[in-house]
């Protein structure tokens, strides 16, 4: 493996090829961004590049170092990752103690903290002085999907990288690889479904698409009788999967393709449902697909709570539509 | 020695240096030079302010071998083993990683020893925040009264995490987060030392995403050298922090004020091919609009916070109301912190930006309700004037006679509208009135056509009953025209009241007065293939003619013609009728 592979994160590629060409590596840096990116592979490749014998911008992946680090077990390029559901402070106490002398070989120590989020703050604060001021030279990337989620102090220490999430062409194609035909494979690259969360074929996919496709038209006319939708066996399964989420996310896709189809910007890579959507598409609004959408996703976020049922909170959300009642975040309960 | 960042390389070696906490080193060093020094200081302040340096400086300044000094000589044995943190009376402690009690006690044990060559036994507590409360009940009694030679320094971020029994035994100071203008000074100075070109608008990006901290700007121009090399530019600077260019937010705050909605979409869409984050562009969306806020109300300070006064920015400045760019921001501030939370962050800011537009312009419509009126009131004074302007001029000849029944029908037509037969709404829509449609217009009412159902259902069911089965088809500025299947449901639109409620939601919707006409699909179809020659090139020419046609008596044939015309398709039906030009 080698930088090549990820073609996908370009930008950053030609980020950390550029700090090494011009002896810039700083020695904290922050890699955030979307599952699925490739920041934790990348990171390795870094550790590589900066310590292959052959000094070259791309690892040669044949040097014994490159070797090692491949295998994971390279005595100086550690990977840490939560010891159970936390990085603990036990584990940073023994990596800064194992740090503080310079190493044997005079390469640049590398650390990878992957989940660097989950990290009490305690542990994220013994990290400062480790970070800002290393004994010796050393390198440490942080791993995490929300750069928010790490504490100021540390996020100031850091050259924070971004990792670009695939667009949403790119990720149906990497549906179509997991067996998902078109033009499921686009639906599901806009929702926010795993891969091995989901087990069903493109055809039932599809069905359960045009289910919600039919259940939309009776929410956007407000029409009582989609309450009864909830009833039939489709939408009874899928609750009692606890797949709800993929209900919500279908819904809130198809609303977003209706709404666009209203202003005459339908995305092209729906074709197969034009027809569909235009036809309901005159029968409703922009701002009033809108509001439905805003429905929905508070509905998706409450639904993802273990404590709330399922099917009360579907049945609530359809009441709601049809008092038109206003979305209220606050329900979400944060600050 | 391998690269060091350069906020390592460019930490403040002297209190002239600690750039923007001019009341923490004046006190400090007037304290130094009258000795009347304190044995336990608390620096508290944000991230990269200069708690530690100051710290540093302090330690030195009191120490220093050609002092005690307002500043360290940085030159003697002791302040440079200071720097390098090699010397055995000055400790650099890291409270976070040392948070027991344990280390404290051994700290406590170790202070009763006399210095072994400074003066005095500096202390630094690095993240004293992290203590533990055994740790810092542990330490009160050696801060109170800690020998003569012993000097505590307290640095923290979080002082409110400290017990008040700490803080009232040290004197506290605040550092203060950097100033905008101060990190693009020390930005520049470190550019024009490492010989680094640079765009001031670079910097002034850098400063601000650094948000008062200068670590964070010295970081972050770390990392722009590093990725675009001796060149600084804005470019880089947003290529680097993944900015979203100004034209493109400009545009988006055009198209919001515009409230067009395939633009914004398009812009969204764009800005998502390239990568941007949904956050990141909300964020960059509601920096734009405070901008131009500033450049509204106070000019000279959005000089200052580098707010960029060209073309593009005045001319928008000037465009959008104060009130219409509160309102935007008002909206988008509200939804930011939802974006964090929702599983699909692009579908919410589509629909914040959408929403971000509507709300906007509800409140021009409170606030400018009274001017809304008055530019109704001024179209029905120039329809009036019009009228008394015909009526004034002597009307010599037939055509004016037919003008004049021609736009009275058109304008004036609500007021007596006794039922008609097709034939002559055929007629009525063959003239005048078509050429004046435009596609722009009837999208427009398209556009908010569901809206305007949903009013009028709202407003009497059974009006929406009859209404539902028409469809708009064309418009001009003044006239919606609604196509209908069958012969009931046009005619009952067509009357009042229904027509009156329909037109009055229509002009609250739309901002606008329209007049609505009725026609059925199979008169509409007949027309149709007329009007799609209007939209082409020969639309001009057309109206060219139709003009000549007004002034001379020819009109008056042609009218007849064409109602002959629709006469006899009626009798006959069309594909009997075949009609010849002679």
């Amino acid at each position: 493996m080698s930088f090549q592979s990820y073609k996908d994160q370009k930008r950053v590629i030609e980020f950390l090829q550029t700090a090494i060409r011009q002896d810039r590596v700083a020695h904290g840096y922050l890699f955030y961004g979307p599952k699925g990116t490739y920041k934790r592979e990348i990171a390795l490749e870094f550790a590589k590049a900066i310590n292959c014998e052959k000094s070259q911008l791309d690892p040669c992946d044949e040097c014994p170092t490159c070797k090692q680090i491949e295998s994971g077990n390279h005595p100086d390029v550690l990977v840490i990752e939560p010891d159970g559901n936390m990085i603990k402070m036990e584990q940073i106490k023994q990596l800064q103690h194992r740090f503080r002398y310079q190493s044997a070989q005079g390469m640049t120590r590398v650390v990878i903290l992957d989940s660097a989020d989950q990290m009490r703050i305690e542990t994220a604060n013994t990290l400062l002085k480790f970070l800002e001021e290393p004994t010796s030279p050393m390198l440490a990337i942080l791993i995490t999907e929300q750069e928010k989620s790490i504490v100021q102090t540390v996020r100031s220490r850091c050259q924070s990288v971004r990792f670009v999430e695939p667009t949403w062409l790119e990720q149906a194609k990497m549906w179509q690889a997991h067996g998902i035909q078109p033009p499921m494979n686009y639906v599901l690259a806009q929702c926010s479904q795993k891969f091995e969360q989901l087990e069903m074929d493109s055809e039932e996919l599809e069905r359960i698409f045009r289910h919600v496709i039919d259940w939309s038209q009776l929410l956007v006319n407000k029409q009582s009788t989609a309450i009864v939708t909830i009833q039939e066996p489709w939408f009874q399964e899928l609750i009692q999967k606890k797949q709800v989420t993929l209900i919500l996310d279908f819904l809130m896709i198809w609303l977003r393709y209706v709404s666009r189809s209203a202003i005459g910007m339908a995305d092209e890579n729906m074709a197969g449902f034009a027809e569909q959507g235009s036809s309901q598409a005159k029968r409703t609004t922009q701002s009033a697909c809108a509001k439905l959408i805003e429905q929905v996703m508070i509905t998706r976020k409450l639904v993802a709570r273990p404590e709330l049922s399922n099917q009360s909170l579907i049945e609530q959300f359809v009441i709601r539509i049809q008092k038109d009642a206003p979305s209220d975040w606050t329900k979400l309960g944060y600050n | 020695m391998s690269y060091r960042a350069l906020y390592r390389v460019w930490r403040s070696q002297r209190f002239e240096d600690l750039v923007g906490q001019e009341h923490v080193t004046r006190t400090l060093q007037n304290a130094i030079m009258e000795q009347q020094l304190s044995h336990a200081y608390l620096f508290s302040g944000p991230r990269g302010t200069g708690k530690t340096s100051a710290a540093k400086i302090f330690a030195k300044a009191v120490n220093c071998e050609n002092g005690p000094a307002a500043e360290p000589c940085n030159q003697c044995e002791m302040c440079r083993q200071i720097t390098d943190g090699s010397s055995m009376d000055v400790f650099e402690m890291d409270a976070a990683s040392n948070r027991g009690v344990d280390e404290i006690r051994d700290l406590r044990d170790k202070v009763k020893y006399a210095p072994t060559e400074a003066r005095y036994k500096v202390y630094i507590i690095d993240e004293v925040h992290m203590l533990t409360t055994e740790a810092f009940n542990a330490l009160l009694k050696t801060l109170e009264e800690p020998p003569p030679h012993v000097i505590f320094i307290l640095a923290t971020t979080e002082p409110h995490k400290l017990l008040p029994t700490i803080i009232s035994r040290c004197q506290r100071f605040s550092f203060r987060r950097i100033s905008f203008e101060v990190i693009v000074k020390r930005l520049q100075l470190i550019c024009d030392t490492n010989q680094i070109r640079y765009e001031d608008q670079a910097l002034f990006t850098l400063a601000r995403t650094a948000d008062g901290g200068m670590r964070d700007a010295l970081s972050l121009l770390d990392q722009t050298i590093a990725f675009g090399g001796e060149d600084l530019t804005e470019e880089v600077v947003r290529l680097v922090l993944g900015i979203v260019s100004k034209e493109m937010m400009y545009q988006l705050v055009h198209g919001i004020h515009e409230q067009d909605p395939s633009l914004i979409l398009q812009l969204l869409d764009q800005l998502s091919a390239e990568g941007n984050e949904p956050d990141r562009i909300l964020y960059d969306l509601v920096y734009t609009c405070r901008d131009l806020l500033l450049i509204q109300t106070a000019p000279k300070v959005a000089k200052l916070q580098g707010a960029e006064q060209n073309g593009p920015t005045e001319e928008l400045a000037k465009k959008v109301t104060t009130a219409r760019l509160q309102a935007i921001l008002d909206s988008l501030l509200q939804d930011q912190p939802h974006l964090k939370h929702v599983s699909n962050p692009r579908i919410f800011l589509e629909m914040s930006l959408l929403r971000a537009m509507n709300e906007g312009a509800s409140s021009d419509r409170d606030t400018g309700s009274s001017s809304q009126e008055i530019q109704l009131l001024h179209q029905k004074i120039e329809q009036l004037e019009k009228i008394v302007d015909r009526l004034v001029r002597p009307s010599d000849d037939q055509a004016q006679v037919i003008v004049n029944r021609d736009s009275s029908s058109i304008e004036v037509a609500p007021r007596k509208s006794p039922p008609r037969s097709s034939i002559q709404r055929g007629k009525k829509l063959s003239s005048q009135l078509l050429a004046k449609t435009s596609p722009k217009a009837l999208q427009k009412i398209q556009q908010s056509w569901g809206d305007i159902l949903h009013k009028v259902r709202n407003e009497r069911v059974t009006v929406h009953a009859w209404l539902v089965n028409g469809e708009p088809v064309a418009a001009t500025d003044q006239v919606v025209i609604l196509a209908f299947k069958t012969e009931i449901h046009c005619e009952t639109t067509e009357r009042q009241p229904n027509r009156g409620i329909i037109e009055q939601v229509i002009s609250q919707i739309l901002q606008h007065t329209y007049q609505i006409q009725t026609v059925m699909w199979s008169d509409w179809e007949l027309v149709q293939p007329e009007e799609e020659q209007k939209s082409s090139s020969e639309m001009v020419e057309d109206r060219v003619v139709s003009k000549r046609q007004e002034e001379s008596p020819n009109q008056m044939d042609s009218v007849r013609d064409s109602s002959i015309v629709d006469q006899a398709i009626t009798i006959f039906g069309k594909d009997l009728v075949q009609i010849k030009k002679d």
